[in-house]
């Protein structure tokens, strides 16, 4: 029979061994996610991303040669017990890592067959495209995206610079979740993609505090405001990006009954349903006139009248609704810090997706705008303003439109792939 | 409900200048590209080579040489090398190890399958045909006959699949040039065997060619290969061929790094139409068996020599003790340096100037030797950038001695290029081979060492060039600092790159911007052995390159001192190149540098088939020339890429002033017009029916005195394209607007200018000659005077042509 010592050494040395043999099943990233998954990724996001994890776990495997080192040097039953519970924590971190790996890979594992593959390398052009436009010339780096698809109603991002999941590593690419309902009208990437923006340029802050400031003749609604900064800069985003295209499809997510149109969730950083669409028409009004958002606004206020909301939030809704042409302004006009001291109109103007831009666009690339290579890469963001707004415009063509959609989206994706 | 708008009305208009996204912004006048500036081309011996066509076959075989060429066959045996290339890397050649033998052996057999289906691609061809008179055929009979073999879906790898059909491609040009020349009824036809027996013997010519590829990939084919069929069917055609269309031999005065790609397919078409035109069947056995053993016996150990060398210098001047003398070191690196410069083996052949040389530069360095002087250079270099370029590339740098032993090594190899391009006779002066080493040395100081370990700043800047790549033998340099840069439209518009584009032009081509481009501008330079594809390949942590970004090597931009100053702001980090050196597929210089733009907003993006095939990169704007003396006329194709094409066709659905559109045009085809008639364009340029209209027996002399009318010539040319694409876009609109909209990618427009005055002397001109005497010239010249408008016509169609 063994000693206490030896017998507490020989359990610590087996789960050594059993963590450090863990680790090296974590090193092969094909175990992830299948290797014509990693294939569907443009390259240098699949380098990116694939770097990212494997520094994740070189620096497991760093850490786990020093456990064996300890257990090595352990002589004493104390040293022993030292290294017993090192072994626990290095267990949980090993288990942090690999959820992270695990997530990357599920995303990356959702490009099961090539045409899903290639909607969503599509996907990820639209959403670095849009943060290219913004991000660039003020100077900021782009980072990689990886969309994925999941179930749901509504899509999410987990934004690079993060720290994952391991609390060392910095996710080095943005994972934006695109739900399969809205693959064929991925506006809400963009709205994804516009976090990813605040979050690098302090967008977030600065406008909570213009909402602060610039509220003042009603604190609550700017309190209130202030707390919705970060969503009501992310449909900012989408709106300067695409247009009335983002306000439909917006208002098809959140669209449900009355009790979730005027909910108000405590903590919650997105507005009221019902102020969410009206933000979006009014940005419409504001910046091209009347057009098809009217009927969107009137069909959703008499859907919804006011005076169906709950007592406690009635007030909010109609002084928030009385204010609104000024929080477009704030949101798309004023100038911020994030951008340069630049109003953000000025780095993506709105008007070039107002409608008749995307008539104009159309006229003028005639048949080729959705075969074209050239229209399909040097235009994409104006492409899915146009079949977004063509989608909410036409549903009597929504399958037309839907096919038209998918083509162009389809060689997008292709043309990234074969650039990979 | 009604708001005002913010913006204005939607009404047509000619595109405005400004950039919607970025706001106002300066823009600067359209001006036209100026040509860079190339101060050491002796335009005068470029003149001096001239022709003679002393029989009906020597022009049937420049004419055949003119049909069986196919640019695109240059691009797939680049490709192909590179994968060569690759393959010998993952089969761990180190290019300086002793198992060549190994490697070659392995790489043959990896190629076989290629040989093999290539063989039998030619085999079965040649069966379709068996026993057809080239008489009797046309060529339509011929394209019916062989379309169904064009390889598809082969199982090969995609490079070996490319190189197949181009060798099909190649196979039917054979057989319609033996119908034309039966047609045509030259003496030869009475001995022209039929096409069938002919694609057969073309089989033999499969493996030589593959070995040629194979030696490029290793670095082991003479820089200068000796042209065996061009001499073979001199000597059997009497005919008298220049050296003009090699960059070795002609009036360039750099040394090409690497093999030229482009010699492998003139040969191979030399072959060829050797083949239609030999003789007599004996004549072509003794000829077959001739091409294959010279394949077999170039070979060239120069570079491996020369890495064997640099390694044992690093090494011996790393153990170099303070005060000890390095001329030894030096005096036995210089001769593996040498033979791979162009004037090195004269320099070689006196071994005085190599002695004054070594003991020359071994003073000059001298003073840095020793254990107290190197670690702190090595730590100046990896401070001034290479410790960034390592940790983007995942290795390890330290200031260890060998990077400074290194830097000395790559001084010495500059110091004895500027050395190599003196000319001979000077190499008897010891003054002036001092001069120029002493001044060769401190420039090359410069861009070695940061300038903060030189004499009071030196010329140096705060990178170096560093040798690259980090892990294997040195194949190119990588300046070690990366600048972010700003291309505006009208500076992007004056920088010529290569092909006879813009920078304007490419970036519209490929990134599909016309406003100003964000960029992170890496450079490069050649040194001896280095291939442009093996830096794309080899480069790690820049977004564009790397193993997998096989189609990047035209993304190489040269850095000329014009793109220096203006993408830079700093002249001196160019370096000025002989016009040869500017073409597509032309190998690099020694010394030539170049750079890549790292693009924001992501890669370029590739353009799927339109049959549902492998997706490319889009193809980028093109302009060629065909000048058919037969039928007195000169055809100039300018293809537009996908974006031009798209853009021009907005502009003309939107009804804007047929000016606009043109001066959008002109910067596409004028560079490309102006780099036809110099020596960059040659390949983009087909001479037609030479035999008919060459003046026998003319006179060819140098014409010292006289300007090349090069300028005069394009300027005509550029007049004759403007006046009719200008009244094409005006009656063509509807023609152009569907061009535009098949699913092809681009449009070309192909206009043709009907007995334009001076047509011979404006071939012999795109031929690099010019006619000796004066009033020929004089003819030439007038040519800008003239008020009189050739006829012209363009034909508009989707897709890329060439003329």
């Amino acid at each position: 029979m063994l000693d206490d010592a030896a017998a507490v050494r020989l359990q610590v040395a087996r789960q050594v061994a059993h963590w450090r043999a863990a680790v090296v099943a974590l090193e092969d990233l094909d175990n992830f996610a299948a290797p014509a998954a990693w294939h569907g990724l443009e390259r240098y996001l699949g380098t990116t991303l694939r770097a990212n994890l494997r520094q994740a776990v070189d620096r497991l495997r760093r850490q786990s040669d020093v456990l064996d080192a300890q257990l090595r040097a352990a002589d004493t039953a104390e040293e022993l017990d030292r290294v017993r519970r090192n072994v626990v924590r290095f267990r949980a971190r090993v288990l942090r890592t690999e959820t992270a790996l695990d997530f990357y890979g599920d995303a990356v594992n959702t490009r099961t067959n090539p045409r899903l593959a290639a909607l969503l390398a599509a996907c990820d052009v639209l959403a670095r495209r849009s943060l290219d436009v913004v991000l660039t010339p003020l100077g900021q780096p782009v980072p990689p995206v990886l969309t994925y698809i999941d179930k749901g109603l509504g899509a999410s991002i987990l934004r690079s610079g993060l720290r994952l999941w391991d609390g060392r590593a910095i996710s080095a690419a943005a994972a934006i979740k695109i739900t399969r309902h809205n693959l064929y009208r991925p506006t809400a990437c963009l709205h994804e993609a516009g976090h990813q923006a605040a979050f690098t340029l302090g967008w977030n802050d600065e406008l909570a505090d213009a909402f602060r400031r610039e509220l003042v003749d009603a604190p609550a609604v700017a309190d209130t405001w202030a707390g919705w900064a970060s969503e009501v800069a992310a449909d900012t985003f989408a709106f300067g990006h695409v247009g009335y295209a983002a306000v439909a499809t917006l208002h098809d997510v959140i669209a449900g009954e009355r009790a979730s149109v005027f909910a108000l969730r405590p903590m919650d950083p997105h507005p009221i349903a019902y102020l969410r669409v009206l933000l979006g028409t009014h940005m419409a009004v504001r910046f091209y006139g009347s057009g098809p958002w009217d009927d969107l606004a009137r069909a959703w206020t008499s859907a919804h009248p006011l005076e169906t909301a709950p007592m406690e939030v009635r007030d909010l809704l109609a002084e928030s609704v009385a204010r609104m042409p000024r929080i477009v302004e704030i949101c798309l006009l004023r100038p911020m810090r994030a951008f340069g001291g630049r109003p953000y109109a000025a780095i993506v103007d709105p008007a070039r997706v107002r409608p008749e831009a995307l008539q104009r666009l159309a006229r003028d690339a005639g048949p080729a705008l959705f075969t074209s290579s050239h229209w399909i890469w040097s235009e994409s963001l104006r492409l899915l303003a146009l079949s977004g707004y063509r989608a909410a415009t036409e549903p009597e063509r929504a399958t037309e439109i839907a096919e038209q959609f998918e083509h162009w989206m389809l060689q997008l994706g292709r043309g990234m792939e074969a650039a990979a | 409900m009604t708001v005002e708008t913010r913006t204005g009305a939607d009404v047509p208009t000619a595109e405005t200048p400004f950039t919607e996204l970025y706001g106002p912004t300066t823009v600067e006048e359209e001006s036209e590209p100026v040509a860079a500036a190339v101060p050491e081309t002796p335009f005068v011996s470029e003149y001096i080579v001239g022709d003679e066509v002393v029989s009906e076959t020597a022009g049937s075989f420049r004419e055949l040489l003119s049909e069986l060429y196919d640019a695109e066959f240059d691009e797939t045996l680049r490709e192909l090398v590179d994968e060569t290339d690759a393959h010998a890397q993952l089969l761990g050649y180190d290019e300086t190890s002793s198992d060549n033998a190994r490697v070659e052996r392995a790489l043959s057999q990896w190629m076989e399958p290629l040989r093999m289906e290539a063989e039998a691609l030619l085999e079965s061809m040649a069966t379709a045909l068996d026993g057809r008179e080239p008489r009797l055929m046309t060529e339509a009979e011929v394209d019916e006959l062989l379309d169904g073999f064009e390889p598809r879906e082969t199982t090969v790898e995609p490079a070996f699949e490319d190189f197949l059909k181009k060798l099909w491609n190649k196979a039917k040009s054979v057989a319609k040039g033996a119908v034309k020349l039966a047609k045509k009824g030259i003496a030869a036809v009475g001995k022209l065997l039929p096409i069938g027996m002919i694609l057969n013997k073309i089989k033999a010519l499969v493996r030589p060619l593959l070995q040629r590829v194979l030696k490029i990939a290793l670095n082991r084919l003479p820089v200068a290969l000796r042209p065996a069929a061009k001499q073979l069917a001199t000597r059997l055609f009497g005919l008298k061929e220049a050296a003009d269309q090699q960059l070795e031999g002609g009036v360039e005065t750099e040394t090409p790094a690497s093999a030229d790609v482009r010699a492998v397919q003139d040969e191979f078409d030399a072959e060829l139409a050797t083949l239609l035109l030999a003789p007599a069947e004996p004549t072509q056995e003794a000829m077959l068996a001739e091409f294959a053993a010279e394949t077999d016996r170039a070979d060239n150990p120069s570079l491996a020599d020369l890495d064997r060398a640099r390694e044992t210098f690093v090494a011996r001047l790393g153990e170099l003790q303070e005060g000890e003398d390095p001329t030894p070191v030096v005096e036995q690196f210089l001769p593996a340096v040498l033979p791979l410069l162009r004037m090195g083996m004269k320099i070689i052949g006196r071994p005085k100037v190599v002695r004054f040389l070594a003991k020359l530069l071994g003073r000059l360095i001298a003073p840095y030797v020793g254990a107290r002087m190197t670690p702190p250079l090595s730590q100046a270099i990896v401070d001034a950038g290479l410790r960034l370029m390592s940790l983007e590339t995942g290795d390890e740098e330290t200031g260890e001695p060998r990077i400074a032993a290194e830097a000395f090594a790559g001084l010495l190899e500059d110091t004895l290029l500027a050395v190599s391009e003196m000319d001979e006779s000077e190499l008897d002066d010891e003054a002036i081979v001092e001069e120029t080493a002493i001044e060769g040395f401190h420039r090359a100081a410069g861009a070695h060492f940061p300038a903060r370990v030189l004499a009071m700043g030196g010329s140096g800047r705060p990178g170096t060039w560093i040798p690259m790549p980090r892990r294997r033998a040195r194949r190119y340099r990588k300046y070690s600092r990366v600048a972010n840069i700003l291309i505006r439209p009208g500076s992007a518009a004056r920088i010529r790159t290569r092909g006879g584009r813009s920078l304007a032009t490419f970036l519209q081509d490929r990134v599909g911007q016309v406003g100003p481009v964000r960029a992170r501008m890496h450079l490069y330079q050649a040194i001896p052995g280095t291939r442009l594809g093996a830096i794309v390949r080899a480069e790690r942590g820049v977004r564009g390159l790397g193993p997998t970004a096989r189609e990047a090597v035209d993304e190489l931009h040269p850095l000329t001192m014009e793109a220096a100053t203006a993408l830079l702001g700093e002249p001196e980090l160019g370096q000025d190149v002989s016009e040869a050196f500017l073409e597509e597929a032309a190998p690099a210089a020694v010394g030539q540098r170049f750079y890549f733009l790292e693009i924001a907003g992501g890669r370029p993006a590739a353009t799927p088939s339109p049959v549902g095939g492998a997706a490319t990169r889009p193809r980028l704007s093109q302009t060629t020339a065909a000048v058919d003396l037969g039928r007195k006329r000169i055809i100039v194709a300018v293809y537009l890429a996908e974006a031009q094409a798209q853009a021009l066709a907005a502009r003309l659905r939107r009804r804007e002033p047929i000016g606009a559109s043109l001066r959008t045009l002109r910067p596409v085809y004028a560079t490309a017009v102006r780099s036809l008639v110099s020596p960059a364009g040659r390949r983009r340029v087909r001479i037609i029916g030479e035999s008919e209209a060459d003046p026998v027996g003319e006179e060819f002399l140098a014409i010292p005195s006289l300007q090349p009318p090069t300028g005069l010539i394009a300027k005509v040319m550029i007049r004759w394209t403007r006046r009719a694409i200008a009244a094409a876009l005006d009656r063509q609109r509807d023609a152009f607007i569907a061009a535009a909209s098949a699913p092809s990618d681009g449009v070309t427009m192909v206009v043709t200018v009907d007995s334009p005055p001076g047509l011979v002397a404006i071939a012999q001109l795109m031929r690099g000659r010019v006619a000796a005497n004066r009033s020929a010239v004089e003819a030439l010249r007038t040519l800008t005077g003239t008020t009189r408008v050739p006829p012209s016509s363009v034909e508009i169609v989707p897709g890329h042509r060439r003329a």
